[in-house]
């Protein structure tokens, strides 16, 4: 599970026969992909970093320039760098690797090491948000992708139909207090 | 203060994962969309937080002000809504910010001070408070007009939803 943590390239590739104990399928491949990335994802805007510690907060003029408090660190900006995942290939067909694409490398090797832009890295100004340190984090993770193991492929998710999304969106709720 | 929380968000997380949370973190954080949350709010309170004025001396000191500073056409002598110049509500529609760990809208005032009131004569030495100053002693003085209505709710949770599904109805095209 090593990560790679370049200017050039913000990668980790995960072995998923070791992971799991055996040879996985292609469906599991991509839903193993999917979920660790949501599961990045969803920890990044939630303010974590990768050993789950709360990100450093935003500085008084960039939290105002956002318009969030301090504390409400997700590094989404544009929303381009959380988008950009990808499933790198590789030659090794139990092999993973999960990548930032290119062009947005240098924003995430930035937030990753501290260097936002300038020569080296500092530790102290760091929001380490790619990744995962070990097989425990991803406990959840893999459950899934077992749970997948010789069955027939699951039903797809009709995403592509918009009524769906405006059922699923009809469901939120404001709670005022 | 007052919070806008979003909830039951699980079935379109289920739907469209991650890309939820980027979503609404972007939507949140928008500044178009915390202002027209913020105006909802804003014309919550002026149309329907309304007291009576039963105090004589109230009614006076209200009389004499008008007479010198420009009155927002929602003002009403007799009736306080937190409208007299509409400063203070302004302060708070534009204030609204957002904690996107908790979905969360906050509507509070800020610490930018109020313009004084203009008196027949210039009298010099009074000391300007901010908004959130002015707000707490209002609300000290029992007229806890900072609450998001049933009836705000549902505006903001109409904006909520048509705002995030313009949003992600554009990465399914």
């Amino acid at each position: 599970m090593k990560r790679k943590l370049t200017k050039s390239e913000v990668s980790q590739k995960f072995n998923l026969k070791e992971l799991l104990g055996y040879e996985p399928s292609n469906r599991q491949k991509k839903l193993f992909f999917d979920l660790a990335v949501d599961k990045m994802v969803e920890r990044t805007v939630n303010g974590r970093d990768i050993d789950n510690r709360k990100f450093k907060p935003y500085t008084k003029s960039y939290a105002e320039f956002k318009g969030v408090s301090r504390g409400s660190v997700d590094l989404v900006l544009s929303g381009d760098m959380l988008n950009s995942f990808e499933d790198s290939q590789t030659k090794q067909k139990n092999i993973i690797k999960i990548a930032i694409e290119e062009e947005q490398t240098g924003k995430a090797h930035g937030n990753i090491t501290g260097s936002y832009g300038k020569k080296s890295g500092d530790k102290s100004k760091a929001r380490d948000f790619f990744g995962f340190k070990d097989k425990k984090q991803l406990s959840d993770v893999l459950k899934e992708v077992d749970s997948l193991k010789g069955e027939s492929p699951l039903r797809e998710i009709g995403v592509d139909n918009l009524a769906a999304l405006r059922a699923a969106i009809s469901e939120i709720d404001i709670e005022a207090s | 203060m007052a919070i806008a929380r979003v909830k039951n968000t699980q079935a379109v997380r289920r739907l469209v994962g991650s890309r939820f949370k980027v979503a609404i973190t972007k939507m949140l954080r928008s500044k178009e969309l915390r202002l027209k949350v913020g105006r909802i709010v804003e014309e919550d309170i002026r149309k329907n937080f309304r007291k009576s004025v039963t105090s004589k001396a109230t009614l006076a000191f209200r009389k004499y002000y008008e007479k010198y500073n420009p009155t927002h056409p929602d003002y009403n002598r007799r009736i306080i809504n937190i409208t007299f110049t509409g400063d203070l509500l302004e302060d708070l529609a534009k204030n609204v910010k957002a904690d996107t760990n908790k979905l969360e809208l906050i509507v509070e005032h800020s610490d930018k001070k109020h313009k004084l009131y203009k008196l027949r004569k210039r009298k010099g030495g009074r000391k300007r408070h901010s908004h959130k100053e002015i707000s707490e002693f209002v609300i000290s003085k029992g007229y806890d007009y900072l609450q998001i209505t049933d009836k705000a709710s549902a505006k903001i949770r109409k904006l909520v939803q048509e705002e995030l599904f313009a949003l992600l109805k554009q990465q399914f095209k």
